[in-house]
């Protein structure tokens, strides 16, 4: 997944959706703070008078150790998340099928999230999951509780109330199946939310009307995005012969064979040197003849991500390359056509032309 | 002891939830109150002799949310 855009959709509506939320917790937990510093000073001069002053207003605090305090714990347990998340897709996965099929659904249930938050139909609201009573009692105790250690405690609980967007990022790190890509999913958007927490602070929990649903719209429409290209992937993944991104692609740009890689044929084999980098492939575009088996040489060097999981749906081939090295990868000899080959999760992708 | 299903508008998340719960809880006399977000309701369970349905609706209200009794 482009960290790139997950980190932007953090850094604009992740963070106003949840802030909120969260926001709300954070605001009581920091109040009540306030509060404890004041009536201790009290009985340092020795007066005993009685405090009772209600704090019904919520302030920026002039120690913003709460908030970092807060906001560490939120990344540290949300990035443990995706951790977790990526380990477990990658236990689910057994195969290229499987793989497809976990980013079809996901892509749907992004969809469905993003249906949600743009109110289009209440049916949408139950592909929202609610914890469990418990857990949102504990978090609400927490919130009023006075101890020092509540905003790291409420930070690291955050974790069990997801909003919206948040959801579907949790998605997106358990299909890519990979316990790097999940924490770094999770971890890039959190850190992305944090920017917003810090300068908002507490103001956008006042958000009312037009301006939460502008705000609510926009992340709608991020998701709805990383829905669509997670069904996108999904369908590079099945080998369908109909992919939106390839048929966009072939309008704006169409394939012209001139840009294509050219093989070397050593002892009657093409040899195709494929660098995977890890956001491409590269070169992606190569042509080739039909009926000379082919051999594609990939090539990795301190790579990290799924690109390291190379698949040719159509053939059935799925390899996991290691961090360094060359591996070789043989085709048999092929009919005129294109042979499509992806990174693991249907991302990242190139295409040889045989001729 | 009474229990009353109360409709909620403008739950938009599921910390909506939360707040509509908490904000009915703190309440003198309501033993709990439970929140759907699915289906935009709250079960309360509540003493009326020690409040009232109107004291649990104006709660939600100052809470940021909108209430009325469910009449199904």
């Amino acid at each position: 997944m482009n960290l790139w855009l997950i980190f932007f959709t953090g850094l604009t509506t992740g963070g106003l959706t949840c802030l909120a939320v969260q926001g709300g917790l954070l605001a009581t937990a920091i109040t009540k703070q306030k509060t404890v510093e004041v009536r201790s000073q009290q009985k340092i001069n020795g007066h005993r008078e009685n405090y009772t002053t209600t704090h019904t207003s919520i302030h920026f605090p002039d120690n913003p150790l709460p908030i970092a305090y807060f906001l560490g714990a939120k990344l540290l347990a949300y990035s443990l998340l995706g951790l977790l998340l990526g380990t477990l897709g990658s236990v689910v996965q057994l195969s290229t099928t499987a793989q497809s099929i976990m980013l079809m659904l996901a892509g749907l249930f992004m969809l469905a999230t993003a249906l949600n938050m743009l109110n289009v139909h209440p049916i949408f609201r139950y592909f929202v999951i609610q914890p469990p009573r418990f857990l949102t009692k504990l978090l609400r105790d927490e919130a009023k509780s006075e101890d020092v250690f509540a905003p790291v405690l409420l930070g690291l609980m955050t974790v069990f109330i997801p909003c919206g967007t948040t959801q579907a990022m949790e998605v997106v790190a358990l299909s890519s199946g990979l316990p790097l890509q999940g924490f770094l999913t999770m971890f890039v958007f959190i850190l992305g939310t944090i920017p917003t927490f810090f300068v908002l602070g507490f103001a956008a929990t006042q958000l009312r009307g037009k301006a939460r649903f502008a705000f609510a719209g926009i992340a709608a429409l991020l998701v709805l995005g990383l829905g669509l290209y997670s069904i996108d992937s999904s369908l590079k993944l099945a080998n369908s012969p109909f992919v939106p991104s390839r048929a966009i692609a072939s309008i704006f740009q169409p394939p012209s064979l001139d840009r294509a890689a050219h093989g070397k044929v050593i002892n009657g084999v093409q040899e195709l040197t494929i660098n995977v980098l890890n956001t491409a492939y590269s070169p992606n575009f190569f042509v080739a003849e039909s009926g000379k088996p082919i051999r594609l040489l990939l090539t990795t060097n301190q790579t990290y991500g799924c690109t390291r999981s190379f698949t040719v749906p159509s053939l059935g081939i799925h390899t996991v390359l290691p961090e360094t090295g060359q591996v070789p990868v043989e085709i048999a000899a092929q009919q005129p056509g294109t042979l499509y080959f992806t990174c693991g999760m249907g991302m990242y992708s190139g295409s040889i032309v045989i001729q | 002891m009474v229990t009353q299903r109360f409709q909620i508008h403008d739950m938009h998340c599921v910390g909506c939830t939360m707040t509509v719960e908490g904000a009915i809880e703190d309440l003198p006399g309501v033993k709990s109150a439970k929140a759907n977000y699915a289906k935009q309701i709250a079960e309360v369970e509540f003493d009326d002799r020690q409040v009232t349905e109107t004291e649990i609706i104006a709660a939600v209200v100052e809470a940021g949310y909108s209430a009325v009794v469910a009449t199904s």
